[in-house]
């Protein structure tokens, strides 16, 4: 590890010890396309999401094509993802719900399975980009909006006005709730993003201390393998309050107050 | 975290949005601190909702009684 300090990658890699914990969250071009002036090159963050998806798509298919009644074990965890999120959109939404389910769905797993690839060694989280976090965000702020006005028409404005409150106190009230409505996106964004990537941090952080403190290195190791157990926890939960969140947005948007 | 992000978010919608009318009507900085002062209220707004257990609702709305709506700090 040292002997890198001084050596020829030093500008590249940064960090004392040769690699810097924020090397993992780098984009690295596998097939670059340049459209346009615009380059949209296949990247290591696509190649994640094409994994993520076709393991998605092969998950349900696997485990959708005996269609036992008693399930087999790929049956057995395609039903309880169905299931799972089924339960969370009508706890949330209600039986109207049910319409949005193909897309809340898929929201899910594909969270869900981009976190999980991004615990694999040497893969790569692409929820771990704020940008990829803030266009999902974007898809379903623009879509529970959109949403809103078709159920509601211009109704939806007094979504911004709260009920009960007096005439004067509008013109302070109405841009202090568009304000905290448009951050919306913003908070399920960094949400998502700050706890990917810090927690990836953090465990490329203690991972380093490993071998740089020789034989006390169990004392980092042990911690190290603590909290993998954490992150999958984690990767878990904010792939279930992103879809909780957007499920909650769709509910206020379809029983307006 | 959750806390701290609405707070945060909340803050650059309004200072972001009160930046882009001065940019528009060229009076520099009375938007953009009239934004940061909108921006502050729907932080605290945004923090008041999610502690008292109301969720990330727009709007004053009271919990549905009995109804164990989930969501409400996560």
């Amino acid at each position: 590890m040292a002997t890198n300090a001084g050596g020829k990658h030093g500008g590249e890699h940064g960090g004392a010890g040769g690699h810097s914990p924020l090397e993992q969250f780098e984009i690295k071009e596998l097939i670059p396309i340049n459209i346009g002036g615009y380059d949209i090159s296949f990247t290591n963050s696509s190649m994640v999401m094409v994994i993520a998806v076709l393991l998605v798509i092969s998950l349900m298919t696997i485990g959708t094509r005996k269609r036992a009644l008693v399930p087999g074990r790929w049956q057995s965890i395609a039903e309880m993802c169905f299931e799972f999120c089924a339960n969370l959109l009508r706890d949330t939404v209600g039986t109207e719900g049910r319409k949005y389910f193909p897309f809340i769905f898929t929201l899910f797993m594909f969270i869900l399975f981009g976190n999980m690839l991004g615990m694999v060694p040497y893969s790569f989280t692409f929820t771990s980009h704020i940008i990829v976090t803030f266009v999902m965000a974007m898809v379903v702020f623009t879509g529970v909006t959109i949403l809103g006005f078709v159920k509601h028409g211009t109704h939806f404005f007094s979504f911004f006005v709260p009920p009960g409150v007096s005439l004067i106190m509008w013109p302070l009230m109405i841009p202090i709730e568009i304000i905290s409505y448009l951050s919306r996106p913003i908070s399920l964004a960094v949400r998502l993003f700050a706890n990917m990537t810090a927690g990836h941090t953090m465990l490329k952080v203690f991972a380093s201390f490993v071998p740089a403190l020789g034989a006390a290195g169990i004392a980092p190791l042990a911690f190290a393998t603590a909290l993998t157990g954490l992150e999958v926890l984690i990767a878990f939960l904010q792939a279930y309050v992103f879809t909780v969140l957007t499920c909650l947005y769709i509910s206020d948007a379809v029983h307006l107050h | 975290m959750r806390i701290g992000v609405e707070l945060v978010a909340a803050l650059i919608i309004g200072i972001g949005l009160g930046y882009l009318l001065d940019g528009w009507f060229g009076t520099m900085p009375l938007m953009s601190l009239l934004g940061f002062a909108f921006g502050a209220a729907a932080g605290f707004l945004n923090v008041y909702r999610v502690a008292t257990g109301q969720g990330s609702t727009v709007g004053y709305r009271k919990p549905p009684e009995g109804d164990d709506k989930p969501g409400g700090n996560v």
